[in-house]
């Protein structure tokens, strides 16, 4: 799960960033969406242990750190957890990583302060 | 406050039918629809060609829907709808089915839910849920929707105090009324001990907060009260209701759903204020969401929803509210979009006095709620009707 460098989906007329991704943009419905750089720093609003999945590729994971952060660019996003102590309202930092199974996936890592 | 809409004069709701629930159906799901369809039929007295309205909610359906219902079961109705709201369908179906009933549009509505959802298929229904939870949930353990409970679950907790034990007494008084509800799959009474002690899914949530997946359904009709008068069928009259789609998208985690937006509308339509309901039908997918129906229809505070279920007795056959008199989904299962339609069967019992398992006494007026489709991080839709006996029978 490394991070690596971050895109997110923007709107190029109202330049907002928005998640998961959309062919038009929510706040103004703009269709001119590109994949920019974003600014991966935010913070964790609720986490969950994970124990169970539907899956059996990701069973021999089990547990996963799984958490919900908002970003600063106000975009929420569901991540793994890189690491094992994250508080709820801690700074972390959001990249594109891998999820166990190989997908691309998010990944937040604790921001050293 | 919002105009109060038109009411819904005139309208009965009649004729619940549950087809008993089973973990791993040998049918498919035009069986289960049709099962429920040939009940509503047989139980009415209501020939076939009569039915000239048709609403449905299923997620197995696909690639068919109401429309090839129609064909399969040689019916020929001039009203159609097709709800995609999954655990809110219920009381939308009803009030959707209402207003035809009550502009003319439609004479006799059947209202159907079903849905096949045992072993492998209810992964399958989660890999295709929506684009959002297929990119933005998905990839993040294939949990389906127990990661987006856990995580509003944890935030709930932290934020209200809720402890385990508060979500206990939900599926604990549940369970208790389940086991007097001959369609139960799950009948054993729960204990404390036993919820606490029961392996964890996704932290917080344990087993027994979660749903066992199954394959079931759900109907019932609306027609005019003259003809269910006139073919003695009890019924309930529809004294309010409301609908919400995508409330509050300004929470960074879900707490509320939609219900506070409308509830003045809700029960000033209904002539009635929250502590008039005999009973409340909650969906009940996940506690917390029990929880947040509490607070958003007005039955305890923003917030004390863990201090009202633990000073309450939500037992059917107890002395405070009745929450889920037949049991619910944590009693019978989830088959799908049918859990959306369990509160408003098991309301329409009460109402009429025809429980399967216990009666509320006096179950004058009642409270069915919904909630369902958790499109990326939430359920979108919100939806609550209050019932009253009719007459009928």
């Amino acid at each position: 799960m490394t991070a690596r460098t971050f895109n997110l989906p923007h709107c190029k007329s109202c330049h907002c960033a928005h998640w998961p991704p959309r062919e038009i943009c929510p706040h103004c419905l703009g269709d001119s969406i590109a994949w920019q750089p974003a600014d991966g720093g935010g913070r964790v609003l609720t986490t969950s242990t994970l124990h169970h999945s539907l899956s059996p590729e990701f069973r021999p994971h089990l547990p996963l750190q799984v958490a919900t952060v908002m970003l600063d660019c106000g975009v929420r996003t569901i991540v793994y957890l890189d690491g094992a102590s994250f508080d709820v309202g801690g700074r972390v930092t959001i990249g594109l990583g891998k999820s166990p199974t190989g997908q691309d996936a998010l990944v937040a890592t604790s921001t050293v302060r | 406050m919002a105009r109060l809409p038109r009411g819904y004069e005139g309208v009965a709701a009649a004729v619940p039918v549950t087809v008993p629930y089973v973990r791993h159906s040998k049918h498919g799901v035009h069986w289960w629809f049709g099962r429920a369809l040939a009940e509503l039929v047989k139980q009415s007295g209501i020939a076939k060609h009569e039915i000239d309205g048709l609403i449905t909610a299923s997620y197995t359906l696909r690639p068919d829907t109401a429309v090839s219902l129609t064909e399969y079961f040689g019916l020929t109705p001039r009203w159609l709808e097709d709800l995609p709201m999954g655990g809110a369908s219920g009381p939308i179906a009803l009030r959707h089915a209402a207003r035809a009933v009550e502009a003319g549009d439609a004479e006799v509505v059947a209202c159907l839910a079903a849905d096949v959802l045992g072993g492998n298929a209810f992964g399958s229904l989660m890999e295709n849920y929506s684009s959002f939870s297929r990119d933005g949930v998905m990839p993040y353990g294939e949990a389906g929707p127990n990661l987006p409970f856990a995580l509003i679950t944890r935030h709930f907790m932290e934020r209200t105090g809720a402890t385990r034990e508060d979500m206990g007494r939900i599926c604990i008084a549940e369970r208790h009324n389940g086991a007097a509800f001959p369609h139960a799959l799950l009948k054993k009474p729960l204990t404390m001990d036993e919820y606490l002690a029961a392996r964890p899914i996704s932290e917080p949530l344990h087993l027994y907060d979660c749903v066992m997946p199954c394959s079931g359904a759900e109907a019932f009709l609306v027609m005019s009260e003259h003809r269910a008068k006139s073919r003695q069928l009890p019924y309930a009259r529809i004294l309010a209701g409301i609908e919400r789609h995508n409330a509050h998208p300004e929470e960074n985690v879900q707490i509320s759903g939609g219900w506070a937006i409308d509830r003045d509308v809700l029960y000033q339509a209904a002539g009635l204020g929250p502590g008039d309901m005999a009973f409340f039908q909650a969906y009940d997918d996940y506690p917390v969401i029990v929880m947040f129906q509490l607070e958003g229809l007005g039955i305890c505070s923003p917030g004390d929803s863990p201090k009202f279920v633990r000073e309450t007795d939500l037992t059917a056959d107890g002395s405070g509210l009745p929450l889920n008199t037949g049991g619910g989904q944590l009693s019978l299962g989830q088959a799908g979009a049918v859990g959306g339609f369990l509160g408003m069967t098991e309301g329409l019992r009460q109402v009429t006095g025809k429980a399967l398992g216990i009666q509320v006494p006096n179950a004058g007026v009642g409270l069915v709620s919904g909630y369902g489709t958790v499109n990326f991080d939430r359920g979108l839709c919100s939806s609550a009707v209050i019932l009253a006996t009719g007459g009928g029978g």
